[in-house]
């Protein structure tokens, strides 16, 4: 298991992660989403042990992972940026990798280089982008690694391909109990792979839940009425996003679930449904609450408060 | 269970292969190397018998092992460092930064003792199949080759100091020229300075070399001391000891460098700050010195402007930002400040050592040591000489002292700037009781350095020493410039006459004299006639000596001028008809005149290159005329050669007169009215020719 309590890193004026704290249990896949900048990678290169954290602990198993050589046998990250040898083709990386993980896999290696059908004689350098990002999966799946993590890894990749990374990563889960951790802007991708999300915004965790049960206070509610409606005849409600179509109006409300179908009832609806949202819709009315919005983007802070 | 490996070998294998392309282009570039030298000497059937072999002299560029090789080795596979991605990922790995450190390293090590091994076999091999001649001793070759090595992995911890606290490649490249370099070059800087501004009363070689990096194999390589002490157990040591300590420290800072340094050029603004302060001062040095010198304000100034550019210019190339500029502002005062500090440091030491005066009841010994600036130097004497005295006159008795500290008092007064008439500008050593030594460069007055000089040898007989028996010459040579034109030159047996004639002049001079004659503080100096060197066989070793004959040595001179009247001077006016029969025998005709023009002639009569027929005409004229007036007497010839009232011209292209031939032909003539004259109208035609 992953623990991580009150974790904090600066980079000199800046706080990249600010008292994060959380549990990631073992042979679960972890996501984790966010905000540009929002401290995404500095956790995966904190949990890397790559950088030292200025507070809080990261242990796994209850060992700390910096400069822990045990811990970190057992780790693989691939970063977004990813790096090759100058001139390396995927045999001269094996070779590394192999030099540098004792359980680097060469039957596993090759298995994967034909399942992705890339050349590993062939330099990297000339690889696409996506071929790069194979490459990367390929070399960090051959290190039979307890824990993965990926940043960003399914961006460059065609559906096809991402769907064999997906299933080769879950494999590695239900079959060796490999935990992994993936960030991604692709909320589709991670709502279909993920067991667990965090939402991470400028370097604090706003959430983290179970995927199939979002711990979120918001929720999705369709509702119709006999007679003629409009939002403010729900004045009560916390309503984030409002849309009346025909005599159907479907609503993002924040508050309790409960308390807020109850109250509905008592209108008489002669249609009353509680929807679930989608990853994009938590992440999007999450982030609003939190003042990022598209609003923020092209209007400012200040027509976002309006 | 925590790792705590220091070192794995497979991570130094890695490092090996990613160095494998340039360990192997080096490797194949010395070993060219390595076979040229040897292949030459084949090639030019120059065999150096008997030479010991080297590998410093044999193995050309060896040096470019620690100077280029090692420091582009270690900037190469260090070079993760500089790079976001590079670095996460070594930073990732399942080791301990100080694991991935000496492994690392000890790939690099690995290179650089396989190419100097490698080199230095196949130069072995090479020299004994191509260079017949030299000889394999294991010291010889071992002692160098340690030394490169131990100066590699010297210069490969300075860089890896620079990479440990630098993020990218220029940064890396300037840092390890100041920690390797830098403080070398300041120390030199303000030792030279003051050495030169005491007028070498400081010597800065004998100024603490542990702390001035003296013993550095890497910066000795390529200051005064030279490649050659690549063999010296004690610059060996010390640079081992560096090396440690170096590496120690590479150690520490690398452990605590973050990965996120990577592209910056420093860890920090404080540090990016001492880089670009430090890296001014460098360039701060070359204004220094003119400000300590007293240069030209104009270049001072120009100078500082340049250098304030340079200043901006290294922040903005570091950290690929103009923005922010004005913040680097103030470092320009700490340079100022620094600058303010180090000028007048310089200064002040200077006149704190110029300002110095030893009390006399301290003094336990004064040491004429040599004349100042245009006097004797210790080199200009020979072997046997040196080895009598040392030429250094030790002064203990109380008045001696006395009057050298009174004229240091007269130094001190005047700075140093001090020249009084009949004196002798001296070098002194004053040795203090405490056995401290400081040195004055001192005017002494002539009649002062005859007194303590006489006082000196009263019981010191070692300038004495008599001069060795003639039994004892193993060989004897003479140098003077007639010798070529007297048909006959020195025999060995003639040198053996005038070296006994010379002892027994020698043995006539009083105390004193042997001395003053020496060292050269007669009364009257004469100009010698006569040097003759001679090779002392002795039972350790063969020394030189040298011996001067001149008209005050009674016996010598006159046994000089014995043999010399019976050897004959070349006579134009008898053995050839006119000039123009000269230059008819020979190829070409060199005429030399006293002032340095000549003209050439050939046994054709042409390419004179005179301005007219008229003036050809004319020289030839003037040159027979001439030599009606060429002395032929064997002594009045030698007595002309030194003497100052005589013309001379030369004749060059060995010359055939006669049935003799002569390399070159020095012509003396008395001067007077008429031979000044002809002297004059020949010059007059030579300018006018050219």
């Amino acid at each position: 298991m992953i623990s991580i309590k009150n974790l904090t890193k600066n980079f000199d004026d800046f706080t990249a992660l600010d008292n994060v704290s959380c549990n990631i249990e073992k042979g679960v896949i972890y996501g984790v989403v966010g905000s540009n900048g929002a401290g995404k990678s500095t956790l995966l290169r904190l949990l890397s042990g790559i950088y030292k954290a200025d507070g809080g602990i990261i242990e796994f198993d209850g060992e700390n992972v910096w400069e822990n050589p045990t811990v970190k046998e057992n780790i693989v990250f691939v970063p977004d940026d990813i790096f090759y040898l100058n001139g390396s083709n995927l045999n001269r990386m094996a070779k590394l990798y192999a030099s540098v993980y004792k359980n680097f896999d060469y039957s596993r290696f090759n298995f994967l280089v034909q399942t992705f059908k890339l050349d590993s004689k062939k330099s990297i350098n000339t690889f696409s982008k996506g071929m790069k990002r194979q490459a990367a999966v390929i070399l960090a799946l051959s290190c039979h690694a307890q824990y993965m993590f990926f940043d960003e890894t399914f961006d460059g990749l065609d559906p096809v391909m991402r769907a064999l990374v997906k299933k080769l990563i879950c494999d590695d889960v239900i079959e060796n109990n490999v935990t992994a951790i993936m960030t991604s802007h692709s909320l589709r991708e991670l709502e279909d792979t993920c067991d667990q999300l965090a939402l991470l915004h400028k370097g604090g965790l706003v959430f983290e839940s179970d995927i199939s049960n979002l711990k979120t206070s918001l929720f999705k509610v369709q509702v119709a009425f006999s007679n003629d409606f409009t939002q403010a005849d729900f004045g009560d409600l916390d309503i984030l996003h409002y849309e009346k179509s025909g005599s159907v109006a479907n609503m993002i409300v924040k508050g309790d679930k409960e308390i807020t179908i109850s109250g509905l009832k008592k209108m008489n609806p002669l249609l009353l449904d509680i929807l679930p949202l989608s990853l994009e819709e938590v992440f999007t009315y999450e982030m609003a609450m939190l003042g990022y919005s598209f609003d923020d983007v092209f209007l400012g802070g200040e027509e976002s408060e309006k | 269970m925590k790792n705590k490996k220091i070192f794995d070998l497979s991570l130094c294998m890695e490092g090996v292969r990613q160095l494998r392309v340039f360990g192997l282009v080096t490797l194949i570039l010395y070993i060219v190397v390595a076979f040229l030298k040897p292949y030459n000497s084949n090639a030019l059937s120059y065999y150096h018998n008997n030479w010991i072999y080297d590998p410093i002299t044999y193995v050309p560029y060896i040096y470019m092992l620690f100077m280029v090789v090692a420091p582009c080795f270690t900037l190469y596979l260090f070079s993760f460092l500089l790079k976001r991605s590079s670095s996460d990922f070594f930073h990732s790995l399942p080791h301990k930064k100080i694991c991935l450190f000496n492994s690392f390293f000890t790939s690099i090590v690995i290179w650089i003792f396989s190419i100097e091994f490698v080199t230095v076999v196949s130069n072995m091999l090479f020299s004994k199949i191509f260079d017949h001649g030299l000889v394999f001793k294991a010291g010889d070759i071992i002692m160098p080759c340690i030394g490169i090595f131990i100066a590699s992995i010297t210069v490969c911890a300075g860089v890896l100091i620079a990479v440990s606290i630098t993020g990218n490649l220029l940064s890396n490249i300037v840092v390890s020229g100041l920690i390797l370099i830098a403080p070398k070059l300041f120390v030199e800087f303000s030792l030279s300075k003051v050495e030169d501004l005491t007028n070498y009363v400081f010597d800065k070689g004998s100024f603490m070399p542990v702390l001035t990096g003296r013993y550095n194999l890497v910066t000795s390589s390529v200051s005064d001391y030279g490649i050659e002490n690549m063999d010296n157990v004690i610059y060996q040591l010390y640079t081992f000891i560096l090396f440690v300590i170096m590496y120690a420290i590479a150690l520490f800072l690398f452990n605590k460098r973050k990965s996120e340094v990577a592209g910056n050029a420093a860890s920090n603004h404080i540090l990016q700050s001492v880089y670009r302060i430090f890296f001014t001062m460098v360039l701060c040095l070359i204004p220094m010195g003119m400000l300590v010198d007293g240069g030209d304000e104009t270049y001072i100034i120009s100078w500082y402007v340049v250098i304030v550019i340079f200043y901006f210019i290294y922040e903005i190339v570091t950290t690929k930002s103009v923005r922010k500029l004005y913040k680097i502002v103030p470092g320009i005062v700490v340079v100022v400040f620094l600058n303010i500090i180090l000028v007048n440091g310089i200064r002040m030491t200077v006149d704190n050592i110029l300002e110095y005066k030893p009390e006399v009841k301290n003094i336990s010994a004064v040491y004429l040591e040599e004349y100042g600036l245009n006097g004797w130097k210790k080199d200009y004497f020979d072997s046997y000489s040196m080895k009598v005295a040392d030429y250094d006159f030790r002064v203990e008795d109380e008045d001696g002292i006395k009057t050298v500290s009174k004229a240091l008092d007269e130094t001190i007064k005047h700075k140093d700037r001090y020249w009084a008439e009949n004196s002798y500008s001296f070098r002194v050593c004053f040795e203090e009781k405490s056995g401290e030594k400081y040195y004055r460069n001192i005017e002494i007055k002539s009649s002062d350095v005859k007194d303590i000089i006489k006082n000196a040898i009263v019981d010191n007989k070692e300038y004495l020493a008599d001069l060795p028996d003639a039994d004892s010459v193993k060989h004897l040579d003479y140098t003077w410039d007639y010798g070529l034109v007297i048909d006959n030159k020195l025999s060995n047996d003639d040198l053996i006459d005038i070296y006994k004639a010379y002892r027994v002049d020698y043995a006539k001079m009083t105390d004193y004299e042997k001395v003053a004659f020496r060292y050269g503080f007669e009364d009257e100096p004469s100009s010698s006639v006569c040097n003759i060197n001679l090779l002392l066989q002795t039972e350790e070793n063969d020394e030189y000596i040298n011996i001067s004959v001149d008209e005050k040595m009674e016996n010598s001179y006159k046994a000089l001028l014995d043999i010399i009247r019976e050897k004959e001077v070349v006579n134009l006016k008898e053995d050839v008809e006119s000039f123009k029969d000269l230059v008819i025998q020979n190829e070409d005709v060199y005429v030399w005149t006293a002032k340095g023009n000549y003209i050439k002639v050939d046994k054709d009569l042409t390419n004179y290159g005179f301005s007219s027929a008229e003036d050809e005409k004319m020289f030839f004229e003037y040159m027979d005329e001439l030599s009606e007036y060429a002395i032929t007497d064997a002594e009045k010839y030698m007595r002309a050669s030194y003497g100052q009232q005589s013309i001379n011209f030369k004749l060059s292209g060995f010359l055939k007169v006669g049935d003799k031939e002569y390399e070159y032909i020095r012509l003396y003539f008395d001067k007077n009215d008429k031979t000044s004259e002809l002297a004059e109208k020949i010059e007059s035609l030579m300018d006018a020719a050219h």
